[in-house]
């Protein structure tokens, strides 16, 4: 499935993914007051039905996950996932921690955990855009609660036979809080023909540089 | 003097969390908040503030379409926006209308630097 990408398009996008990813650490790091351990990207091509296997075997049985849609130079969604017994702990990120004095309620919850998906995701996704001097459209975040299984149908808003899933995933964790959560970026890869032409601009772009 | 402030955001979490560290820095400041562009115009029309912080995305008009519509109706308001979507084009146009640009999470010392403290 790699054929997908030249090697030094898959190096270079898993080398932007990284940065993007750092960029969101650091957010993130600013929020929990602490460091943020990341994993290293992990980028694969696959069928709708193995990535559902996929997402079986690696993610936990419960998620509650925001999702943004994106466009532009790639088109897709992208999604933070976590444990849904652990998204309370995410919510006290988002509210300062310990010293928030206010009653969480669901609606709070959600709001919290759509607004760290705002920005988490955001500012990976406007690293990537910046690095590649090309515009990404964001449309407002989402939240759901899903099993895996359900997972592709949150993040496709069509699912057709030939349809490949370009699947990025980055495991990140705060170590003190015990809480880890995954960045995972879907897109269609066949009707993503712009997206290849802008990697290999980009990869040109150095050669002359 | 205190300074008055609407922050303009449809996350309630965001207009908390920024309204925390905006008292951090100020504990007096007197902070106004709205939850979408239409309901701050609605809010300005009978209240002045000197400062507004403004989120990018939101459902019915963004951040710089409010912003550009405040410079109209209030040309002496700050306007600044507050937003994830750190690209350098939003950045770029944003600055070059005459609007601050803060990434979220917002850094004490900008915040500072948009209260002048």
């Amino acid at each position: 499935m790699e054929a997908f990408l030249t090697d030094d398009e898959f190096d270079l996008m898993v080398e932007l993914v990284n940065i993007g990813v750092g960029k969101s650490a650091s957010a993130l790091s600013q929020l929990a007051g602490e460091e943020v351990l990341l994993s290293v990207p992990a980028l694969e091509f696959l069928t709708l039905a193995d990535a559902t296997s996929v997402f079986e075997e690696r993610l936990p049985a419960l998620l509650t996950g925001v999702s943004q849609e994106f466009s532009g130079f790639f088109s897709g969604k992208a999604a933070l996932l976590f444990p849904e017994s652990r998204s309370l702990d995410l919510v006290n990120v988002m509210l300062g921690g310990d010293d928030f004095d206010g009653e969480i309620d669901a609606e709070l919850e959600e709001e919290a955990l759509s607004e760290l998906g705002n920005i988490l995701l955001n500012n990976c996704l406007s690293t990537l855009s910046n690095i590649l001097n090309k515009s990404l459209a964001t449309q407002l975040p989402h939240t759901f609660h899903a099993k895996p299984a359900g997972l592709i149908s949150q993040l496709l808003s069509e699912e057709k036979d030939e349809t490949i899933i370009m699947l990025l995933k980055v495991d990140f964790s705060l170590k003190s809080r015990n809480l880890s959560g995954h960045l995972v970026f879907v897109i269609d890869f066949s009707e993503n023909g712009t997206f290849k032409k802008t990697l290999q601009d980009y990869l040109k772009s150095l050669e002359a540089a | 003097m205190t300074l008055r402030i609407l922050l303009v955001d449809d996350s309630k979490v965001s207009r908390l969390a920024l309204s925390k560290a905006l008292r951090k820095i100020d504990e007096t400041l007197d902070i106004s908040e709205a939850a979408s562009a239409d309901a701050a115009e609605q809010y300005l029309e009978t209240t002045t503030v000197d400062c507004v912080l403004i989120d990018y995305n939101m459902p019915d008009r963004n951040g710089l379409e409010l912003a550009e519509a405040l410079f109209l109706s209030h040309p002496a308001i700050k306007k600044t926006l507050v937003t994830a979507n750190i690209q350098d084009t939003l950045r770029e146009r944003a600055l070059s209308m005459g609007v601050g640009f803060i990434a979220k999470p917002a850094k004490p010392e900008e915040l500072a630097a948009v209260l002048g403290a």
